[in-house]
């Protein structure tokens, strides 16, 4: 069998020998807020993150697609001095480890991958996606009372991962490869993991049933699209308007929200400058602005059902799959606690 | 449908320079831009339909979405027809010839000029909707055995805003256009055309208008789309007939951006042309 079994307290070396050959992102606390960011030791890594005491406030995206993040450099008499494609590979030195996500963040990544290679291809997010190998955590029970990744089947994704751990004993994680990437970091670093005996299959294989045990399904996404085009002139919407400040922070927080702005900075010279993207929210009020101060959306209301009427009804029908991956982000960060439960609950009839 | 000419090494997110080669005035805040890329191999393969768009960047300023206004059938170089309306239009009024923008694409889908070959094609638009319907206009002028009956209908906000009144001249003169023209108010009483909004034509040309075989071309603001709608129903006109041009804010082209999101779908993917029937349904399309 190639899946391999790690302890616990080899983790920390696991990481330590990871940073020497890659860009690490593994959870951390960023100014009290836990996140992934780029760890230069095991040290820096928050274990408890890692085992699910707390899900990262800001999702993996923002490997991939930064919260502002420059495009292209350009002169402003000769234009383009450097494209998209050179920048991108400047971010990291190394190729990218991203370590410890769980299985609702590696489908967060997939549905932004598939978005942003559909169509035309976005070389700026692929390049950075293309050398990165994902360590995925399992989890074996809902992590905290607003996950809901049962619902839309995110928490047992069949790609989009390279390697997955499951805690299958206090002491042990079995390491599963899914990738020719995976296998050759257990080949890599064979020294820290231990082949797998009898027993441990037996305690994989009881772990996986508890985990299928333990997911309960919240909400019926099947037919959600219609429900949400039918209730789309009622006014259940403009209830929730109410509460909403319209601040964007679950669209910040969301693993599937892509949405960005693009801007030019000049620099202080005023020869040359640079094009940036960055994370942008649909509850903004300027987001459907146009020249000549025509607003496709201006009221509240429109505002906040085109995200559900994005999420919902546009992607599933374009690519098969919810804008949403259940992770509860939305839910924990909402100033006026408004509940992405309630509001589909709503649309379908049922409370 | 044309492809976006993207060079691979810099991306889709990459613009090409593009030297402004010719610059017309057309109004007292509108003006022509004829842009060429600087990159030959790009330049060769920039293709388009009537009723795409490029987006154009001013660097150092911002990028905007602008329907290409020249026709294909004219090659090595492309127009875009610009008002003075924001940061970027604003700053691009002030460029001379020989400077440097950036262009994407083509993008997006436009009007079929080949599947609607051996219609009679019904133009209607207002305001800047003159821009994209002109690279539809000349196109099917310059094939014009392919096509039935070329009627146009034009209606501007007052007699200073008109544009390409010379072309507009010519297309009176011809005898296989029917051309029409209006303005919504001539203040200044120096106008010795027709009054009145551009719906205000369509009874004029209802006679020539066989419904079965027309294909209308809409283009023009928001408002303007309701009332044409309206008028071209009464007359028979059925909805896969009627092929709307939808603005909206765009900030990639690909869609990946989401600014121009309409019910589930993008109008820079999907659209910008879409027929009547394709958007009935959609929310917050019209």
């Amino acid at each position: 069998m190639l899946s391999k079994i790690i302890t616990r307290q080899d983790l920390p070396k696991l990481i330590d020998a990871l940073v020497k050959d890659y860009s690490v992102i593994a959870p951390t606390y960023e100014k009290n807020v836990p996140t992934f960011s780029e760890v230069k030791n095991s040290s820096e890594v928050e274990f408890s993150i890692l085992f699910k005491e707390k899900l990262p406030m800001i999702p993996p995206k923002k490997i991939f697609l930064p919260a502002n993040q420059t495009v292209f450099r350009y002169s402003l008499t000769e234009g383009i001095t450097e494209g998209c494609g050179d920048i991108s590979n400047s971010t990291f030195k190394k190729n990218i480890v991203l370590f410890g996500i769980s299985p609702c963040d590696i489908t967060g990544v997939g549905v932004l991958e598939r978005i942003f290679k559909d169509n035309y291809s976005d070389d700026v997010f692929l390049k950075l996606r293309e050398r990165t190998t994902i360590i995925g955590m399992n989890c074996l029970d809902h992590c905290y009372e607003n996950c809901f990744c049962e619902s839309m089947n995110s928490n047992d994704p069949k790609s989009g991962f390279d390697i997955m751990l499951t805690e299958i004993s206090e002491q042990k994680l079995i390491a599963v490869p899914n990738s020719d990437n995976g296998k050759k970091i257990l080949r890599q670093y064979n020294e820290l993991f231990q082949e797998v005996h009898y027993y441990d299959i037996n305690n994989y294989n009881k772990a996986i049933e508890t985990k299928q045990k333990n997911f309960k399904r919240e909400i019926q996404v099947e037919g959600l699209a219609s429900h949400v085009e039918d209730s789309f002139e009622s006014s259940l919407w403009e209830e929730f308007t109410d509460k909403c400040l319209f601040c964007g922070s679950c669209t910040f927080v969301c693993p599937t929200c892509y949405c960005y702005n693009v801007m030019d900075k000049v620099s202080i010279n005023l020869k040359d400058g640079e094009r940036q993207r960055e994370w942008d929210s649909c509850y903004y009020p300027e987001f459907a602005l146009v020249a000549g101060d025509h607003n496709f959306r201006e009221r509240k209301a429109q505002r906040f059902r085109y995200r559900y009427l994005h999420k919902f009804v546009d992607l599933p029908r374009r690519y098969n799959f919810e804008g949403c991956v259940g992770c509860g982000r939305c839910i924990t960060y909402c100033p006026t606690k408004i509940d992405v439960r309630d509001v589909l609950k709503k649309v379908r009839g049922e409370s | 449908m044309r492809n976006a000419a993207i060079a691979h090494n810099v991306g889709v997110c990459t613009p090409h320079n593009a030297k402004i080669i010719k610059i017309t005035q057309l109004t007292y805040n509108t003006k022509l831009f004829e842009l060429k890329i600087e990159d030959e191999h790009i330049n060769d393969f920039f293709d388009y339909m009537p009723g795409q768009f490029v987006l154009l960047t001013v660097f150092g300023v911002g990028e905007v979405p602008i329907g290409i206004t020249s026709s294909p059938t004219k090659r090595g170089s492309f127009e875009l027809g610009i008002r003075k309306v924001g940061n970027v239009t604003s700053k691009l009024h002030q460029l001379k010839i020989g400077d440097v923008v950036g262009v994407r694409g083509p993008f997006g889908k436009g009007f079929p000029m080949e599947e609607i070959q051996n219609k009679d094609l019904l133009f209607i638009f207002g305001g800047t909707g003159y821009f994209p319907s002109r690279s539809a206009i000349k196109d099917a002028i310059d094939r014009r055995e392919h096509y039935g009956k070329i009627m146009i209908l034009y209606g501007d906000r007052c007699p200073t805003d008109v544009l390409f009144p010379w072309e507009n001249e010519e297309y009176e003169k011809r005898k296989d256009i029917i051309f029409h023209q209006t303005v919504d108010r001539d203040d200044d009483k120096c106008w010795d055309g027709n009054i009145g909004v551009v719906t205000t034509l369509i009874p004029e040309v209802a006679k020539e208008i066989n419904p079965e075989n027309t294909i209308t071309i809409v283009c023009g603001p928001p408002i303007m789309y309701k009332f044409v709608i309206i008028e071209l129903e009464k007359i028979g006109m059925k909805s896969e007939n009627i092929y709307l041009s939808l603005e909206r804010r765009m900030k990639c082209g690909v869609g990946k951006c989401c600014h121009c999101g309409i019910g589930d779908k993008f109008v820079c993917l999907d659209g910008p042309v879409f027929t009547l029937d394709q958007i009935r349904g959609v929310l917050e399309a019209l």
